[in-house]
Parts: structure tokens; sequence; C-alpha cells
């Protein structure tokens, strides 16, 4: 159920990956409210843990200790099955390399979701065309990836997350195998759908462009949140000493909206 | 020398020839071996199932090539013993009764070892002669043939006796079977006395009936026993008795079975045509026992074809599991490949690192496979030779142990290293071609269009193929006359070749389906006009190549099928179209199930059919209907005893042919020899130039020996009512100038006490084959030694009279139960019906079955591990996408039905293909095993059953764990994955 419009909320939510005798400390302490129909940008160098963070909200990652809320629902406890349910129905990924069944067509790979989510076959197929149109992609819904343009398989990853139309979409780094006049393609239709069908973004990206666009910026640190701005605008006011102050810090701004 | 031996003396030569190249290579490369072997620590489950797949492989090919040598030998021995000594049958082409005279002829003829009869109820007459004169007469008579005996013959002179010159006439009406009766004035019959006179009608030569009369002298006890044979008497006896008292005996036979000798066995066909000129045309010469070798050589020489291609599909589906783990090998480290050429290896350097990690395989798996192969092999001997067991204990030539033949052992190696190299070969080559940049990027296609260049290259040739293929075959009848039929399938290929290579040229997307149209239609062709087992192999590579092409209809119609049960849609649409996708590999996986499978239903079709055709075989050549063995072995003529004695019985004859028993006695002088305590005769041979002046008729009495307390005792034994008398050969006889009625000057001593003897009788020498049971004969000693007598039989077949008393069969178990109430405390006997037989070699059919059903399995082992590798490197390559899978809400049963449904599916290909393929696999081998015996093709839907439930576990088997596996990975870990 959801609280105060919050979508997403993290608790505590912290991530250490074991290489060997090392542990290392992915996610420390995360902190986070995500309402419905925001559009929300995570930026921060490699190894930060952005995607650690992407993947710990989407349910493909156990959190270490800390919890994970979905429309009020503690994920974090729930059976590998129950998880794969709820990225089912409520759940959209889009990832940087697409991640397209190679042996499927864009209209297939689109209709998959909606096949295993026990859509019928007739309602699947014409939402898929629904969808492959709404991203541009009408004349070319037969085509195997292959076959496709970086943009053009994007655009597929796009209509796929949104096949059963979940309430948030997980995009890691969408524009970031392709080229900027696509990137901004993708970007413009991502801020489409989450103006006209109220979906929840939730964006990791390097791209500032992406960033000028969003509700709400978040900048993660060595596992940390280090800012968490509305605007792409105000992070550029940020002086050295709020980031140098970031140092060591366990909790999380407030937000500012 | 032969092809076979010229192959395997030139595999001895090469291979320490190729092991010293590889040395010398490896030792110029030693870094980069170093390479390979580093390489090889990785991915240790795969690299040591690679390995267990070789040495499977070459341990099938080495066990079933030693098995099958060692199993020939045993069932050769089996035919030879169910069908007897008996090498020829005469007979008469209309059935009926022949005289035995034409024995005497037969025995000789050159290549014959002994011949005897099968003897029947008929008339038969027995003279006894001294030479000058016949001495005596025994009449033997059959009732029922009373007015149609056969001639009277003198010995001496073989003319038909038309008067008999000693005795007087009798008068007889007619003859009982328990005395004479003769009839009075009025037609009366009254029993004959001492003093009548009787009248006997015969059939002289010539054809005439008539008449003799003789005064009844004497009547014979009822049981036959003669009390005195008197110079000049004639006695009438009835015929039992004469067979009883007189074996050898002439008369009429209905077939007379011959044993050739062994020297001649090469040469059978000659001794059989001396056979029929000796016979006449009215007598028809049966080789029954060579026929059947001949029949079942060619089974077990099939038999054999199908164990070395049982051996051969394993070696194939070794280089199937090479070529997998090869090309998965090399696509999983084109980045690797990518790295190494950038850094400065040459194309040769890379080449060569994977070359020597596929060596490796090889000879390792080789190495090894060979000494499981002789282990294997003793275990799969012991198997078959234990199923080999008949239910009576016939001593026949039992394996020594298991004799390994090197050469299989050097083939195994060979074999192995060459096909793991063949296997390899083309995964290798891609390796050249290889472009860097390609490599070194990720998702790089690496599929590229022939050039125009290529295509005019396949044109070109597949144009010369069929150009000269098509030459060939229509042109070489004609021009030079020859006989093509065993290049015809080379030719035939060779045109197929060509169209294939045309057709790829032009348009390379129907390659596949052309290259499987005319590989099938190649081999449908050959299989009808030249049914070899090329042409079949041909017909089933040829099917998998077509189903190759036609992959993603096939995955259509399964996506179709599966796709219709509720929650498997997307899996059926998911694994019919990845099935499809990986041409080659899929290809490469059913193929192997193909061919596995259509060999198991290939030999249960040829099992069920060999399985009628054996017992039809043991119905029809099987002696007798009855079966009786001894251990401890019997005197031969115990067949003839069976024959008079026990009622129903229609013939006996022993595995060592018609040779009587006979007692004989060590001595000075001469020899003797007991049989046993309960003797049939006494058989002493003399050498009668111990007796001085013989031929001037002095005679000088002898005392000889043996002198023995013992010894002396067999004389008493003897089981005739005459103490003291004897009968002498007829040239003893002469030279000791002897004659019935006088004593002979041979004396018997013990402990003082001088035995003399007095000649009952004077039997033709010859026929002291069948020495006078219960009487003691005396015969020169150069002919002692011809009959034989120290020969015993271990085993009896018994006919039994089918039209017994009123047209009823008789029981075997009542002739068994007679036969062993009198004989069989003494010989020990044991008794197998026909019927138990066919039962017992039914089940041992079934075994034997049974054991070929696990030498084709098993070749199943290694289809499994290539599915097994398959299943492994499509998890490997397909992580990130199983990782998606999972993130847009395929749970973990989802991803392991994916995979199991994958390999389910290739499964269900392979076991379609095999059935089909093996029917026809199957159908041809029985309808060529039909040419020689009674082969009849019948579907092996038990086979087909079984087949199907192991390939099903198989397909869940081999990808079940990696299923599971992959149904485990974290989906943020799948998708971090990057190949």
């Amino acid at each position: 159920m959801i609280e105060n419009g919050v979508i997403v909320e993290t608790v505590d939510l912290c991530k250490n990956y074991h290489l060997g005798d090392v542990t290392v400390p992915a996610l420390q302490g995360i902190n986070l409210k995500v309402k419905k129909g925001e559009f929300i940008v995570i930026m921060g160098p490699s190894g930060s843990g952005k995607s650690t963070l992407l993947n710990m909200i989407g349910g493909l990652d156990n959190p270490t200790s800390g919890k994970v809320y979905i429309s009020g629902q503690d994920i974090s406890r729930l059976s590998d099955g129950a998880l794969t349910e709820l990225r089912a129905q409520e759940i959209g990924f889009i990832f940087q390399f697409y991640n397209l069944v190679p042996v499927l067509t864009a209209f297939e790979n689109v209709e998959l979701p909606m096949m295993v989510n026990g859509i019928s076959e007739k309602e699947g197929k014409k939402r898929a065309k629904e969808l492959l149109e709404m991203v541009g992609l009408a004349d070319r819904m037969h085509h195997r990836p292959d076959e496709l343009s970086g943009g053009q398989r994007q655009r597929v990853s796009i209509a796929r997350a949104l096949a059963n139309k979940p309430s948030i979409v997980l995009a890691d780094e969408p524009t970031g195998d392709v080229d900027t006049k696509t990137g901004d393609e993708i970007l413009e239709l991502m801020h489409d759908l989450n103006k006209n069908m109220g979906v929840t973004f939730i964006v990791i990206t390097h791209d500032p462009a992406i960033a000028e666009h969003c509700d709400r910026l978040i900048r993660i640190i060595d596992g940390q949140i280090a800012t968490d701005k509305p605007n792409v605008h105000e992070i550029l006011s940020i002086t050295d000493e709020e980031l140098k102050a970031f140092k060591g810090f366990t909790g999380y701004i407030s937000d500012s909206g | 020398m032969q092809l076979e031996t010229l192959g395997a003396n030139l595999i001895v030569l090469i291979i320490p020839l190729i092991i010293g190249i590889i040395a010398v290579l490896l030792w110029k490369d030693k870094r980069l071996v170093k390479m390979a072997f580093r390489n090889l620590r990785r991915r240790k489950v795969r690299n040591f199932l690679t390995v267990v797949g070789v040495m499977a492989s070459v341990s099938l090919y080495v066990a079933f090539n030693i098995a099958s040598d060692n199993t020939y030998q045993i069932v050769y021995n089996l035919v030879e013993l169910l069908g007897g000594n008996v090498d020829f049958e005469i007979s008469r082409v209309d059935g009926e009764p022949f005289d035995e005279d034409i024995l005497e002829d037969i025995l000789q003829i050159e290549g014959v070892k002994t011949a005897s009869p099968r003897i029947q109820r008929y008339c038969v007459i027995w003279v006894f002669a001294d030479g000058n004169s016949t001495a005596a007469t025994v009449v033997g008579i059959d009732p029922k043939y009373d007015n149609e005996f056969g001639d009277l013959f003198d010995y001496n002179t073989s003319e038909p006796i038309n008067d008999l010159v000693v005795g007087k006439d009798a008068i007889v009406s007619e003859l009982l079977m328990e005395g004479i009766t003769r009839a009075t004035e009025d037609g009366e019959l009254v029993n004959a006395t001492v003093g009548d006179n009787l009248k006997l009608k015969y059939r002289a030569s010539g054809g005439d009936v008539k008449t003799k009369h003789w005064n009844l002298a004497a009547f014979a006890e009822v049981t036959g026993k003669v009390r005195q044979v008197g110079w000049g008497s004639c006695v009438f006896i009835t015929l039992d008795s004469a067979q009883q008292f007189f074996p050898k005996c002439k008369g009429k036979v209905d077939t007379i079975v011959v044993e050739m000798d062994p020297a001649y066995e090469n040469k059978w066909q000659e001794v059989q045509q001396r056979i029929k000129e000796v016979v006449g045309e009215d007598l028809e010469v049966f080789a029954p026992k060579q026929t059947n070798l001949e029949a079942n050589q060619a089974v077990i020489s099939f038999i054999q074809l199908g164990i070395f291609f049982a051996g051969a599909a394993t070696l194939l589906a070794m280089v199937f599991l090479i070529f997998n783990t090869a090309n998965m090998t090399i696509a999983e480290r084109k980045y690797e490949i990518g790295v190494l050429r950038s850094t400065g290896f040459k194309k040769r350097h890379v080449f060569k690192i994977f070359l020597y990690e596929i060596l490796a395989f090889g000879i390792a798996g080789s190495a090894i496979g060979v000494f499981a192969g002789i282990w294997l092999s003793n275990g799969l001997s012991w198997y078959f030779k234990t199923l080999i067991q008949l239910p009576i204990d016939v001593p026949f030539e039992e394996m020594k142990g298991v004799s390994i033949n090197s050469a299989y052992l050097m083939e195994g190696f060979f074999y192995g290293v060459i096909f793991t190299l063949l296997g390899g070969l083309y995964p290798l080559l891609s390796i050249t071609n290889l472009n860097i940049i390609n490599a070194l990027r990720p998702e790089a296609r690496t599929s590229e269009k022939l050039t125009l260049k290529y295509r005019l290259q396949w044109i070109t040739g597949g144009s010369i193929l069929l150009g000269v293929g098509m030459s060939l075959i229509f042109a070489l009848p004609f021009v030079l006359g020859l006989e093509i039929s065993f290049l015809s399938s080379v030719f035939l290929l060779m045109i197929a070749t060509g169209i294939i290579l045309i057709v790829g040229g032009l348009k390379r997307r129907y390659l596949t389906i052309a290259a499987g149209v005319v590989l099938l239609a190649v081999g449908l062709f050959d299989v009808f006009f030249g049914g070899s087992i090329i042409s079949i192999f041909v017909l089933m590579i040829g099917s998998i190549v077509f189903t190759a092409g036609i992959l993603r209809g096939v995955g259509g119609a399964f996506d179709f099928i599966i796709g219709r049960i509720p929650g498997l849609k997307y899996v059926s649409n998911l694994a019919s179209k990845n099935i499809a996708r990986k041409r080659t590999r899929s290809t490469l996986t059913f193929g192997i199930f193909t061919i596995c499978l259509a060999l198991v239903i290939a030999i249960a079709s040829i099992m069920t059919a060999l399985e009628v055709g054996i017992l039809d075989f043991v119905d029809q050549n099987l002696e007798g209907d009855l079966i009786v063995s001894t251990n401890i072995g019997a005197p031969p003529n115990l067949s003839g005893n069976i024959t008079r004695n026990i009622e129903g019985i229609h013939w006996a004859n022993t595995s060592e042919g018609m040779v009587p028993a006979c007692t004989i006695l060590e001595g000075a002088g001469a020899r003797f020899e007991l049989w046993d305590e309960d003797y049939d005769s006494l058989l002493m041979g003399i050498n009668s130039t111990n007796y001085a002046v013989v031929n001037e008729k002095t005679l000088q009495p002898k005392i000889i020996e043996p002198n023995d307390t013992d010894t002396f005792k067999l004389f008493k034994r003897l089981k005739n009512p005459h103490e003291n008398a004897c009968i002498i050969s007829d040239r003893l006889a002469y030279e000791l100038n002897v004659k019935v009625g006088q004593k002979t000057p041979i004396k018997i001593t013990t402990h003082g006490n001088i035995t003399e003897f007095k000649v009952i009788g004077i039997m033709h020498e010859d026929l002291f084959g069948y020495p006078q049971p219960g009487y003691f004969c005396l015969i020169d000693i150069d002919r002692f030694y011809d009959f034989g007598f120290d020969k015993t039989a271990h085993t009896f077949f018994i006919k039994l009279d089918q039209h017994y008393m009123n047209g009823t069969a008789v029981d075997p178990q009542v002739v068994a139960d007679h036969i062993n109430e009198r004989w069989g405390d003494e010989y020990k006997l044991d008794f197998v019906m026909k019927e138990d037989i066919k039962q017992d070699i039914h089940e041992q059919v079934q075994q034997i079955g049974a054991f070929f059903n696990i030498i084709t399995y098993s070749s199943i082992i290694v289809g499994l591990l290539v599915l097994a590798t398959t299943m492994i490197k499509i998890v490997s390559e397909r992580r990130r996408e199983i990782g998606l899978l999972r993130t847009i809400g395929i749970k973990k049963q989802g991803v392991i039905m994916l995979i199991l449904s994958e390999s389910i599916f290739l499964d269900l290909i392979g076991l379609l293909l095999g059935i089909i393929d093996g029917y026809i696999l199957g159908y041809t081998f029985v309808q060529a095993l039909g040419d020689v015996g009674p082969m009849q093709f019948i579907m092996p839907w038990d086979a087909i059953g079984q087949t199907t439930v192991v390939a099903l576990a198989i397909a869940v088997i081999g990808a079940l764990f990696p299923a599971w596996k992959a149904s485990r990975i974290p989906p943020a870990e799948s998708l971090r994955y990057t190949g």
C-alpha cells in the first residue's frame, strides 16, 4: 500500500560483497524515499553502488541488512518466487546493453513478459503492438535484435519494460551504449512515458543530459547518498566544503521535495 | 595378404611413428604445450567429461571387437552341436525305404568316415558263412512283411540263393511273433512241432515269388535266443530278435546318415558329389550340417557386423563429442584468442595451443580406454558365455579365457587419437579464420556471407564432382565393361556432393536442406538397388542433415504442440527458437542420439527375427524329439538298444555316429578289452601267426593269456546260453581251419584251467563292427583296431514315432521314463525334450538380445555426455539471458523447465529419427539375413518403448544439473556476466 505517495523506500540499506577474504561494502546505510510518478536520476562514480542500489530496489539481489519497501511492502523478506512475481507485475527494467532475447523478434520480446504474467495471447499481442508503435517501431516489430540498431533495441527494451504496466521502471544506463542523438531520443521517450503514463522512473546514468530533466538527482559516493537534490541546477551549486563533509557520512540528506 | 591384415600391420607400424612425431612436436613447442595444459585445468568438469567420453568410446570399440571374436567361436560350436555330427543324409526322393546294401559302397567313398542306417522294421536276412558254403541261415521275419522279405544272399558270391543247399524243406503258412504255426490240409492253423515241414514264400532276385520248404528242426525260444546254429540249419526267428542279437543285419532303411572325415571339411561338396554318384538318382543326398553352418555363419557374420557398427557408432559419437567441446571452448575463448593474436601470437601458435588441448583428450582418453576395453571385454565375453548354456551337459569346446587380439588394442588407441583430432578439425580451422577485431568485441556477429569468390569455387567444385561422378557411373560399364557395384556407392556420393556444393554456392540458405535431400535420395536409391550397409548409413546421415535443414519448421511444430499446455507457451516458444538458432550444435546433439537409438532399434528387430529363425532352425534340424545325455559315456550302440527295446521310437542316433561298442580284453598275442562289467560281447583279436602251420591246416593248440581269475570270469558273464561258445570271423576261421560246431584251437587258461571254445557261428569280419551281443567273438588282430571300439557316446538323439498305436503320438516323458528305468542308473542319463530346448533357446536369445542391448545402450552413454556438455554450454552462454528472464518474471522452475524442454526437444528429434532409421536399418538387415535362412522382420515395439523411456531419461538427466544450477544464480549476478 502506498503511504504518502511513497512508492519506493529503503531504510538503512546495506550490501556487502565478499571477494575472497575481502569484504567490500557496496551500500552503507542508504535511506531513500521515492514518490509515485517521480523521475529520479542516480549518479555517481564507477563502483559507488548505483547499480547495487538499483538491484536492491528491483529485488534482483538481497540486502545484507536494511529494508526495501515497494508500494509499502517489505520485499527484503519475500521469497524468490514472490520477488519474481513482484518484478513481473510491478517493476520494469531497462538495461544498458538492452538484454533482449536474441532469438525472438522485437514483437516477441515485448510479448514475453505478458506471456509470463499470464496475460491472454490476444491481449498480449495487442498490447505489444501498441507499445512498439508508441516507441516508434511499428515498422520494425518483426525484426530480431541483431537486425536493429542500438537505439531501436533500446526502444524495444523500453517497450518490454512497460509490457505489464509496471508502477516502477528501473533503468541502468539506458543511453550508455548509444550515440548522443539516439540517447536524446531515448531520454525524451522516457520522459514522455513518465509524464503521460505516470510511471515512476529511477534512472542510473553518467549522462548529464538525463540529469537535466529529472525531478530529483541523487548522488551516491562510496555506497552512501551524498546529495539528494530536486533538480540538476542545484547540484551544480554544491560547494567543495559540502562535498568534503560527505566523507564518512552515514545517513541521508532529507529530500527537498 | 588380406586387406585387414595389411591394415592392422600398417597401424602397428604407423603408431610408433606418429607417437615419435608428436613427441618431437611437443618438445619443440614446450611453451605452447604448457599453455595448453594450463588451459585444461580450467573447466575441469567439462574436460573430465570429455576425456571420459573418449575413454568410453575407445573402450567400447576395443571390447566389442574382442568380445565379437570370442563369441563367434561359441556360437559356431553351438550351431554345430545342434546339428549333431551328421554331415550327410541319404534318403529316397519319394521317402520310401531302400536297401541297406548301399551302405558298404558308401563306406568305401573317399572322405566318408562312418555311415549308419536308421533302423527300420523290415524283413532282414542274416547269413552265416564259412567261406565255402552256406553254413547256416538265420532268417529274421517281420510278420507285417511276411510275404515280402528280401532276397537270400550267399555271403561269398553275393548271388541270390535260389535253393538252400542244406536243410530240409519246411512248410509254413503263417508266422506269428511268438512262434511258428502251420496250416493243416483243412486250412486250420495249428502250432508247428518239431519234424514238421514248413514252407516259406520269398521273393527272389528278379521279383519272382518262390516257395521254399524246410523241416522244422527246433524251436527258437520266445526271447529269440538261439540255442544252436547247426551246420546247414535254417533258423527262423522274429525280426526283433534278429536285430537284437544280430544287429548288423541287412535290411531296408529310410535314411542313412554319414559322418565325414574332418580332413575333408573344406571339400564337403566333392564328398557329397561322390556319394551322389554312388547312390544313384533315386536317392537324395542332403548336407544339413553344412547348409545350416553356412546359414548360421552368415547370421554370425551379421551379428559381428552389428557389433562392429556399434563400435563404429561409439567412435562417431566421440567425434561429435570432441567437435562439440572444441566448438564450445573456442567460442567461449574467442576474446582470449583475440587478445593472444593482438599481443603477437601468430595464427599457427593459437592453432597449436588448441590442437594440443584436443590431443591431450585423445591420448589420455584412448590410453585409459584401451585398458578399460580389455577389462570390459572379459566381462562381455564371460557374460555371453554364460548365456550359451544348453540344458544338456554336452562337452562342446570351452572358451579358455578371452583371447585378446593386440591389433584391436592398437586400433582402439589409434582410432581414438585420430577420431579425436578429426572431431576437433573444423573448430581448429575456424581459429585460423578468426578476425581479431571481431574476437575482441563481446557481441560481434561472426557469421559472414560467402563472397562471390567462394561461391564460384563451390559451384565449380560441385560441377566437377557431379560431372565426374555421372561419367563414371554410366560410362564405365560401357567403356570398360567393369562391374561397378561396389564403387557405385562412391560415385553416387560424388554426384551427391557435387549437387550439394552447387546448391550451396547458389543459395547458401538452402544448403542444408539440399544436402539432406540429396543424401536421402542417394541412400534410398542404394538401399533399394544395392542394399549395402554404407547406403543405410548414408540414409541415416541424410535424414539427420535434412532435419537440420528444416529445424525451424520442426521447432515450430514442437512449439505448436507444447504451447497448448497452459503456462508453457513461453517455454516452448523460447526452446524451439533457441534450438533452431544454434543449428550446428543442435544437429550434432540430436544426430548422435539418432544414430545410437537407430542401432538399438535395429539390433532389437534383428534379434527378434533371429529368434524366430533360430527356433525354426532348431525345429527342423535338431536331431530327434528327445535328447538323452550322459556325462560318463555310454556305448554308442545304446541307441540301437533303445530303438529295439523301447516302444514308440522311430529311430535313435548318437552324436558320435553309429559306432558300436564291444568288450575287448588285453592279452599276449591278442588283445582283449573290457567295456564294462555288464558286457554286450567279448571280442578277442587273434594274431593268427601265433599259431603254427595254420595254412597246412595242422592245428596246434595254443595257450594264451590272460591268466587271472577276474578276466576269466568275464567269460562267465557273457549273456548267452552257450557256455564256452564263440563266434569267429571268416578269415580267422579259414586260417585256423575251423568250422561251425568244431572247437577252436584258441584256449584260455587261468590258474591252470584250460577252457576250450566251440565255434557256434562264423561271421564276415567286416561285420564285427557290430559283434554279437553276449558272445565271445574272435577276429584277426589286424582288423581288431579298425573298428574303433574305444568310442563312447555322450548324447543320443531319439525321434519318436508320431503315429504310434492308432495314430496317437508318443509322450516323450513316457519314453524317457522307460529308458531311464532300464539304463538310467547304469549310464547316469539325463533327458531333455526338444520343446524344452526350444523354450531354453527362446530365453537365451532373449538374454543375448539383452546383451546386445547393453552394447548398444552403452554407446548412448557417449550421447549422454554430448548432451550434458551441450546443456552446460547453453547455460553458460545464456547466463545473461537467464538473468533477464528472471528479471521479467520467470521463476526458477520456469528456467529449469526451459532448459529441460530444450534437452527433451533435441532428444525427441533424435528419438523419432532414430525409430525411423532403426526401422529401415533393421528391415534391410533382416531381409539380407533372409537370403540364407528363415528370417522375418517384426516391428520391435518393446524396444521402441524402452528406447523412448531411456531417451527421455537421458534428456532429463543430461540437462537437470545444468538447469538447476542456472536457476540458482541470482539475477543480478547473471546480468553482470560478460561471458
